[in-house]
């Protein structure tokens, strides 16, 4: 059977998925790059299209006013008599390379002396002066810019109108082929931008390609191994050291499920092997009826055994993944703990030890589980009290503006520093002294520490000078 | 008293079906909640052990229809799976008792006597006897052989219910619940030496003997030839 690696290794991709941006980073960053560039070469195109214009258009009307000028000063010398052949002749070469003017001469009474063309249509602006360009419609129907000024100063030309305009402009051929460069130029620099980004992203995500490789390697058996720090890239190193340190959790706690299945594995083999052998010799013989249900009272307690054990179990697995105490109401810990108490009676009398009770402190819990709790935390306290007669048992409930706790206090043999966070561990039993094999299967504290969690809390031990003190602590 | 166990494990099923025949009662069984549904709604039972886990419908289903149909015969639910909300969910539904697998023949008719008994509830006397035992419930006071037992107020009631159960076996876990209100088996012998300690007060200066200990079962008061 092929092994599952832990991510599944590296999903294959389709070239459509690759190319859907809502599946891909490369996708979606080369698209958001595309799109910048369309906005950043669409909007330089414009700025520079509109510039040139306005340099157009400033450049032709220097030229305009410049030419009216000439025209004017043209007609002043010849008068409006003057505008013959030789006049015409004179103005031509005024206007020699500005083909794109054109020019019209009126007389004081309206009359039309030259024109370079077809009169323009409608009316011009009366206001027109030198300075600021009027716009008219030519014979032709489009429109253009120009300017008309009537001759003020006395002489033989007075009260004429001369009037110059751009003609077939240069400037919007200039600008149509300029529009169209600018847009060829946008095209391709998109074109190479989406390319090149494409290329550079998927270069740029080599590294990440990279880890993805590396974690799929990694298996159950192969939990040691880790991620390279991540090169020099600090996203990427982030990344990796996030990575590692999920991985050594998870490492701990594969370390931990294997160590208690192992446990489990180990805690019902012995009644198993103590059922099997002990059927197995039964019915090897013809046995008395008596013996017989001997036998089975005895592999019913076996049962029994198993049936604690994997109930046991069950429960610090729902505490495992989170399971929170349901059913909460507001007890009296001393309460809970006295009854506790009172149902040991028996057994405490018996062994001779008493127990004290201290103070009481309020909390929102389960009552069946905390009841739980505090007989676990009792039943332990009495199986490793020490002296004859043992010294009392002192359960010490207390409270802090958070949280309450409640420990159990007996005098016994001192338990090492080392081994006291263990204690709250499956199974755990501790030195051999401590392994003495009775109804108990070592999972009293860890039931405890189970109780504590579901109820937002926790558990911790002490142990010095020959008293150990085991307790928990819950959440107000 | 005729039951109806839904159970679909078939070996389980066929034990219920004895140990609760071989305690008088009738029993009928259905290995699906299919077949469950059809007898607990057309038959006439006076009490349905229920399975929740079952192929077809499932148990909370087979109470479902069962309590749509405006039938009120007790249920008592049996899971493998002790979660809250589980349980919760059964006991909204409309069950009267459950039980986590696994779990023992005693227990479980323990709780089936109880049910059945919650319907026809027979006057509480208020003094109960069996042979030269005596109890009187009024004044907690106890008495065999005409001699006052000098008993703590637990072992009082530990020898109530047993009185009150005589001839029956009770499992150290129910005596726990009913007697000290603990829900959990703890895994220390706290019920032994209680019913020792009662024994040693009850028993030991009789030479009838009373109170019995069924190994791997529990403890049963009777009256042994």
């Amino acid at each position: 059977m092929p092994r599952r690696t832990l991510l599944e290794g590296a999903p294959r991709v389709s070239m459509q998925r690759l190319l859907d941006p809502r599946c891909s980073i490369v996708a979606r960053l080369t698209l958001t790059l595309a799109l910048i560039a369309v906005a950043v070469f669409a909007a330089t195109g414009a700025l520079l299209y509109w510039t040139l214009e306005r340099e157009l258009m400033r450049v032709e009307f220097a030229e305009v006013q410049n030419r009216i000028e000439l025209v004017q000063r043209l007609l002043q010398e010849s008068g409006e008599a003057g505008v013959d052949d030789e006049f015409r002749r004179k103005l031509d070469d005024v206007m020699a390379g500005h083909g794109n003017l054109l020019v019209w001469i009126h007389a004081r009474d309206g009359r039309l002396l030259f024109a370079s063309a077809p009169e323009p249509v409608g009316s011009f602006g009366s206001t027109g002066s030198s300075e600021a360009p009027s716009m008219f419609t030519l014979a032709d129907g489009s429109t253009t810019a120009g300017c008309r000024v009537t001759i003020k100063e006395p002489g033989m030309a007075e009260g004429a109108k001369v009037t110059v305009a751009l003609g077939v402009s240069m400037r919007g051929h200039v600008l149509g082929m300029y529009r169209n460069t600018v847009a060829w130029i946008c095209a391709f620099g998109f074109l190479a931008t989406v390319v090149l980004a494409a290329v550079a992203t998927r270069r740029g995500f080599r590294p990440v390609r990279r880890l993805a490789e590396q974690a799929a390697r990694i298996t159950p058996e192969t939990l040691s191994l880790r991620l390279p720090p991540g090169g020099d890239d600090h996203e990427l190193q982030a990344l990796a050291a996030s990575f590692n340190d999920a991985l050594a959790r998870l490492q701990q706690s594969h370390a931990r499920l294997e160590a208690f299945n192992a446990d489990v594995a180990h805690e019902l083999r012995t009644p198993l092997a103590a059922l099997i052998s002990g059927i197995e010799v039964t019915l090897a013989m013809e046995r008395p009826k008596a013996e017989l249900a001997q036998l089975h009272a005895t592999n019913l307690e076996l049962l029994r055994r198993l049936g604690a054990i994997v109930g046991d179990m069950l429960f610090l697995a729902r505490a495992d993944v989170g399971e929170q105490a349901g059913d909460r109401e507001q007890v009296s810990l001393a309460a809970e703990a006295g009854k506790v108490i009172e149902y040991y009676d028996g057994l405490l009398a018996e062994a001779g030890v008493s127990v004290a009770l201290h103070g009481d402190a309020q909390v929102r819990c389960n009552r069946g589980l905390v009841r739980r709790a505090v007989s676990n935390l009792l039943s332990n306290a009495l199986k490793y009290s020490s002296g004859t007669p043992p010294a009392p048992i002192t359960v010490e409930i207390g409270q802090t503006e958070r949280e309450v706790t409640l420990s159990v206090r007996n005098h016994g043999p001192t338990i090492a520093r080392r081994d006291l966070p263990r204690l709250f561990d499956r199974f755990y039993r501790g030195e051999p002294s401590r392994s003495a094999r009775d109804a108990s299967h070592g999972l009293g504290l860890a039931i405890v520490r189970a109780i504590a969690s579901m109820h937002g809390g926790s558990v911790d031990a002490r142990s010095d000078d020959g008293i150990t003190v085991v307790g928990f602590r819950l959440a107000k | 008293m005729r039951l109806l166990v839904v159970e679909d494990e078939p070996r389980l099923a066929a034990y219920l079906k004895k140990g609760l025949s071989e305690n008088g009662h009738v029993v009928d069984v259905a290995h699906d909640g299919i077949d469950g549904r059809h007898l607990a709604l057309e038959g006439r039972y006076d009490l349905l052990v229920l399975d929740v886990m079952l192929p077809g419908v499932d148990g909370f289903g087979v109470l479902q229809a069962l309590r749509r149909e405006g039938k009120d015969t007790p249920v008592l639910m049996l899971t493998a799976r002790d979660k809250v909300e589980d349980r919760v969910r059964g006991l909204q539904g409309g069950a009267d008792d459950y039980l986590i697998k696994p779990f023992s023949f005693s227990e479980l008719l323990a709780r089936v006597q109880a049910l059945l008994r919650r319907g026809t509830r027979t006057q509480e006397s208020t003094t109960l006897a069996l042979g030269e035992l005596e109890l009187d419930l009024l004044r907690r006071r106890a008495q065999r052989a005409g001699e006052r037992l000098d008993l703590t107020a637990k072992e009082f009631t530990l020898l109530t219910l047993l009185l009150q159960r005589h001839g029956q076996v009770l499992s150290r876990t129910l005596l726990a619940e009913l007697v000290w209100d603990m829900n959990f088996d703890s895994d220390t012998n706290v019920v032994e030496v209680a019913v020792r300690r009662l024994r040693s007060k009850l028993d030991d200066p009789y030479p009838s003997k009373l109170l019995h200990t069924v190994r791997g079962m529990g403890y049963v008061l009777e009256q042994r030839a």
